[in-house]
């Protein structure tokens, strides 16, 4: 009762101190302990590096890290993505070159690049990215299929599929077919998917260290509303996958509702395994927050802020 | 009054035609080898675009349209404007191995910063230009290391461009790749 209470006023202190609603530190600290907590918190106030992803199919990337250089910035190879860089210097904003106006390059998070990797899609498949715009993971797809096989991409809102478009015309991609609709309705297309990838819409609470507003606007309640959500977008994966084909289920939050409780959910209910990741990152919850999940759910990896200098992500695999 | 909703077609005879010509006639890119191999989808509603596909996207295409149509897919190569054909910048720089030497003006690197910036090509920032461009005619507008920045048209017969002063423009921007980052989202 008296650790209860001490654990209590902790989280109070750090939510003041940090900037955080309370009930979102008293978690943090169930999840990764006080001094995980802390050095989490702590790394939320450094912010994370932009990184960029170079389209070795349109420019040799050495050549295309030498001409950035020339014009003053400086790139360091991120060594778990293939072809990922930290921007570490920019004389002025990274999206304003003539480089990244060609198509050399995608402003995109080492994160969500990992989890197009995951998925590890060969030239002349048939995917589907569940929740495509603005176009990052899409256009990795397509970039990692060499262009070939088909890409598609589906997103609900007008407003996005039209910055989805722009991004894909100038990464010069043309394996691509954008579809608005509504993810959770892809069954009905009769189309079947080698691969699947659901990057599912979140409360974004990894995105706490680059968005300082989430750290005070999401309640538990819009968390558990996600997460229905999730189950239903992952269910409809598990309905359009190809028998033996792979589906990568991540999110920008770092709310076990919102990962591993969907993706025990799903495999609770439904023919699919859940197969190890392959790269290095914290391994899933397995008893967390009351929650018991699979053993299989280890094989899950979450990366953080004060681990992996990005922002909070969940990545699982899974197998039809 | 409200925006037509999106619907796609296979290109017809004719208009296979028209991509074609324009392609040809606008840019000396010949596509009848790629328009073998690929097929052309065209979209109908205020705008017509016209769209390159390989024939797994058609075929995926085929099953989507069952039920839905696209929003958008393949290769953006142009649109129709009344009975002709405008391409695209994309379209131009997935075939810009095939523009022929008269169809590129290349500027130099403090031009291309501003022809990125949406404005026209002037007289002082042209590195090379073929002296038969008649005035009207399409070009593609490329930087020193022969990379497409976008689209212009002639503001002058070439063969006057002596005659100007730097600060004249020669070439008008009809489409520039800045637009991705001040339209495109």
């Amino acid at each position: 009762m008296v650790e209860d209470m001490d654990l209590k006023s902790m989280a109070s202190e750090l939510a003041k101190k940090y900037g955080f609603l309370e009930y979102m530190v008293e978690r943090y600290i169930a999840m990764f302990g006080l001094k995980g907590a802390i050095s989490f918190l702590e790394s939320c106030n450094k912010g994370v590096k932009k990184a960029i992803r170079v389209n070795n199919l349109k420019i040799d990337e050495r050549k295309l890290i030498e001409r950035l250089r020339k014009k003053g910035f400086k790139l360091k190879r991120v060594p778990w993505v293939k072809h990922g860089y930290w921007v570490e210097e920019m004389p002025f904003s990274i999206g304003a070159t003539t480089e990244y106006l060609l198509g050399y390059y995608y402003i995109q998070s080492p994160a969500s690049m990992l989890a197009v990797e995951v998925l590890d899609p060969r030239p002349g498949e048939t995917v589907v990215d569940m929740a495509a715009s603005p176009g990052g993971k899409t256009t990795y797809l397509s970039q990692l299929m060499e262009d070939e096989g088909v890409v598609v991409a589906v997103d609900a809102s007008r407003e996005r599929m039209r910055s989805l478009r722009s991004h894909i015309s100038r990464m010069g991609f043309t394996n691509v077919l954008c579809i608005r609709m509504r993810a959770e309705d892809l069954p009905k297309l009769g189309l079947r998917f080698d691969r699947v990838l659901l990057d599912a819409p979140c409360t974004g609470e990894g995105l706490v260290v680059v968005d300082k507003t989430r750290r005070m606007s999401r309640s538990l309640d819009d968390v558990m509303k996600l997460s229905n959500k999730q189950k239903r977008l992952l269910e409809a994966a598990v309905n359009i996958i190809k028998a033996g084909g792979i589906i990568v289920y991540s999110t920008c939050s770092i709310a076990p509702e919102e990962n591993e409780l969907v993706v025990d959910y799903v495999v609770r209910e439904y023919d699919v395994k859940v197969e190890k990741v392959g790269v290095k990152g914290e391994p899933g919850f397995v008893k967390v927050l009351g929650y018991e999940f699979s053993e299989d759910l280890r094989k899950a990896i979450r990366l953080y802020p004060h681990t992996h200098g990005t922002e909070g992500f969940f990545i699982c695999r899974l197998r039809a | 009054m409200p925006a037509k909703s999106l619907t796609f077609e296979k290109a017809s005879p004719e208009e296979l035609t028209l991509i074609a010509r324009a392609y040809l006639e606008k840019f000396g890119i010949d596509l009848k080898d790629v328009f073998r191999a690929n097929k052309v989808i065209v979209s109908k509603n205020d705008r017509m675009e016209a769209f390159l596909v390989s024939k797994d996207v058609f075929k995926a295409y085929e099953v989507v349209k069952r039920t839905r149509e696209p929003y958008f897919l393949g290769l953006y190569l142009g649109y129709f404007k009344g009975s002709s054909f405008m391409p695209s910048a994309e379209g131009i720089t997935c075939f810009s191995d095939r523009l022929p030497s008269r169809k590129r003006v290349v500027v130099s690197e403090k031009a291309e910063q501003l022809f990125l910036y949406g404005r026209d090509v002037l007289k002082g920032s042209i590195v090379y230009i073929e002296r038969n461009l008649r005035r009207g005619e399409y070009v593609a507008i490329v930087n020193e290391r022969n990379e497409v920045l976008g689209i212009g048209k002639l503001a002058v017969d070439a063969e006057l461009i002596d005659r100007l002063d730097a600060q004249e423009v020669v070439i008008e921007n009809v489409f520039d790749k800045g637009w991705y980052l001040r339209r495109g989202g």
